[in-house]
């Protein structure tokens, strides 16, 4: 196996890497280190400014803008290793039976393929949050939903190029059944531009997440979602500028580490 | 005992733009601990037999017409799963060709080895890898124990096809497809993987089918012959017999253009044209026979015996006076 500090060698995978933990880290401790409850309203101290008492300010009902950031990145981290964890999975599967089995199973697997991609994405995703009704949990399911495809168009193109290859007539030759060639014998050889594209579509996913709560059918307040943080910050943003901004700059902070990493395991993996 | 009996078989491609004859009522078969060559330039249908015995035709290919008889079971009649547990790697191995991408390049050479045995024999892990390494041992490898944890990319070519030989051989299998498994290879690496097979075949008295382009090779290794062109057999004999006394045109053409029976620098003789064009009926090998005439496109010609295990395909061979003499 490659060793980790061969890929920490790349600059890239280095940064985003370091990135990425520190938001894991902050994500995972938010409880122990947010200052305050981030559900807490005191009214009494209703859009502070920045200070020492509150760093990033506080909203309109008097929430400490900085614990609801931090908890903000837990909820990031969800929405990213839940729907695009789904989306990694169900299209590795549907893109390995069909580029394998080439055939009825390939046109009808790429043809649903194709009509989700065919959808605008952001009119399909409000769509199925009409559906199932706002929240956090149909996010992840919405998510999955339209990004499974490009993961499944990525490995049946891989598995086509692959399934000929002469080790994998040596495995049919040798009498392994078809499950074992598929995942024992292709799919590690496939995998690898999929953990590509799964590090960058985390980029997307969040940038997705948060535009769907910012229109208000995503994460319902109170839930300190980025994206709604950034929507009842948005009137507000002529006198408190604070409560937009850091939430924003989280977003930000999020994709530039995910883009880095993906472009750095691009350059390692895929190259 | 016969291993092996095909009998009439055809196998086509659908491509594009229609189907492509790959193999043509081709009749062949292979006796108990025998070797039999198939040779014939590129594309005249060599692999496509050895996949149509295993069922492992690229999805464009189907049999069409025929019996494959092996151990006297009808193959054809097997079910994929039958042919999975039953034939394939367990009574029937194959080497291929390229040893650099016949082996998974991400799993150790040991692993894969590992995994075959696990398929087809009730073996654990240490069981299998003590086996391994005594196979690894007996092909040749050096320092098998360290081979074992090997990639494919750190060992070189004659390495890879003495592991994928140990593979084949793994499983005590009745019969061993060869696809030219000696091709990528260099001459001197060629001549020992030549030898140590010969010593493991009759050693494990398993039958082989060698399929080759290089006429020594098959000289050396095999008992019996078959010269095969665009998807027909053409001439079929012991070994001693053809090469003594080649019958068809194309195999004398192939006997003459071995460098070794001419003076250096001479002009070596070739077979003018190529296996493209083919008649639609009558010889196939009359676009590039210099003794052909009009009538040998016809009718279909069929194999005719010439003498105790000699047939050839050719309608010229009774008129002919003067056989071409070997040597």
């Amino acid at each position: 196996m490659v060793k980790l500090r061969e890929f920490t060698r790349n600059p890239n995978i280095k940064i985003g890497l370091i990135m990425i933990g520190i938001l894991v880290l902050i994500g995972i401790s938010s409880p122990l280190i947010s200052p305050y409850d981030p559900f807490q309203q005191d009214l009494m101290e209703s859009l502070q400014p920045p200070s020492f008492k509150h760093p990033f300010g506080t909203d309109l009902y008097g929430r400490d803008v900085m614990s609801r950031v931090i908890w903000g990145a837990w909820i990031a981290i969800k929405i990213c290793v839940i729907g695009v964890g789904i989306a990694f999975i169900v299209g590795n599967l549907a893109g390995a039976f069909a580029g394998y089995y080439g055939g009825w199973t390939d046109t009808i697997i790429m043809r649903i393929v194709d009509s989700i991609l065919a959808f605008p994405f952001l009119v399909l995703v409000i769509a199925i949050m009409a559906i199932f009704g706002p929240g956090l949990r149909n996010l992840y399911f919405a998510i999955a939903v339209v990004s499974w495809c490009q993961f499944a168009r990525i490995v049946r193109s891989k598995y086509i190029s692959e399934k000929e290859a002469d080790y994998v007539m040596a495995a049919k030759a040798v009498g392994f059944p078809d499950k074992r060639i598929i995942f024992g014998h292709l799919l590690p050889n496939a995998i690898a531009p999929t953990v590509v594209y799964a590090s960058l579509d985390c980029a997307l996913v969040i940038l997705l997440a948060a535009s769907l709560s910012f229109i208000g059918v995503g994460a319902q307040p109170p839930v300190p979602e980025w994206g709604a943080q950034i929507a009842e910050g948005r009137q507000l943003f002529q006198v408190a500028w604070w409560v937009a901004t850091f939430p924003a700059l989280g977003i930000m902070y999020t994709v530039i580490g995910c883009s880095m990493l993906g472009d750095g395991l691009r350059d390692r993996l895929a190259g | 005992m016969d291993v092996l009996v095909i009998k009439d078989l055809s196998t086509h491609f659908v491509e594009n733009k229609g189907k492509v004859v790959a193999v043509d009522n081709v009749d062949l078969m292979v006796k108990e601990t025998q070797t039999v060559g198939i040779v014939g330039e590129s594309g005249s249908g060599k692999s496509t037999v050895a996949n149509s015995i295993l069922g492992i035709l690229p999805e464009t290919g189907e049999i069409t017409s025929g019996m494959i008889r092996f151990k006297g079971e009808e193959l054809r009649g097997f079910s994929e799963r039958q042919m999975q547990q039953r034939i394939r790697g367990k009574q029937i191995s194959m080497i291929f060709q390229d040893p650099m991408v016949s082996l998974n390049p991400l799993f150790t050479v040991g692993t894969q080895i590992v995994d075959v045995m696990k398929l087809h024999q009730n073996l654990g892990v240490r069981k299998a890898k003590t086996k391994a390494i005594a196979l690894f041992k007996k092909v040749g490898i050096s320092d098998p124990d360290k081979r074992f944890y090997n990639y494919p990319h750190e060992l070189s070519g004659g390495m890879i096809q003495r592991v994928v030989i140990a593979m084949a051989m793994s499983c005590q299998p009745s019969l061993i497809i060869a696809d030219e498994p000696t091709t990528a290879l260099d001459v001197t690496i060629e001549n020992q993987i030549l030898n140590e097979f010969e010593k493991l075949v009759t050693e494990m008295r398993v039958s082989v089918l060698w399929i080759a382009h290089d006429l020594g090779v098959i000289r050396r290794i095999s008992d019996y012959v078959y010269v095969m062109y665009a998807g027909t057999i053409l001439e079929r004999g012991k070994v001693e017999a053809v090469f003594r006394n080649p019958l068809h045109p194309y195999t004398q053409g192939l006997l003459r253009s071995n460098p070794i029976y001419h003076e250096p620098k001479s002009q070596i003789p070739t077979i003018t044209g190529e296996l493209s064009k083919m008649p639609p009926h009558g010889c196939c090998f009359y676009p590039r026979c210099k003794i052909g005439d009009e009538k040998c496109l016809d009718n279909n010609i069929k194999l005719i015996k010439v003498e105790e295990d000699h047939c050839v395909c050719c309608r010229k061979i009774e008129v002919r006076e003067n056989c071409y003499e070997y040597e």
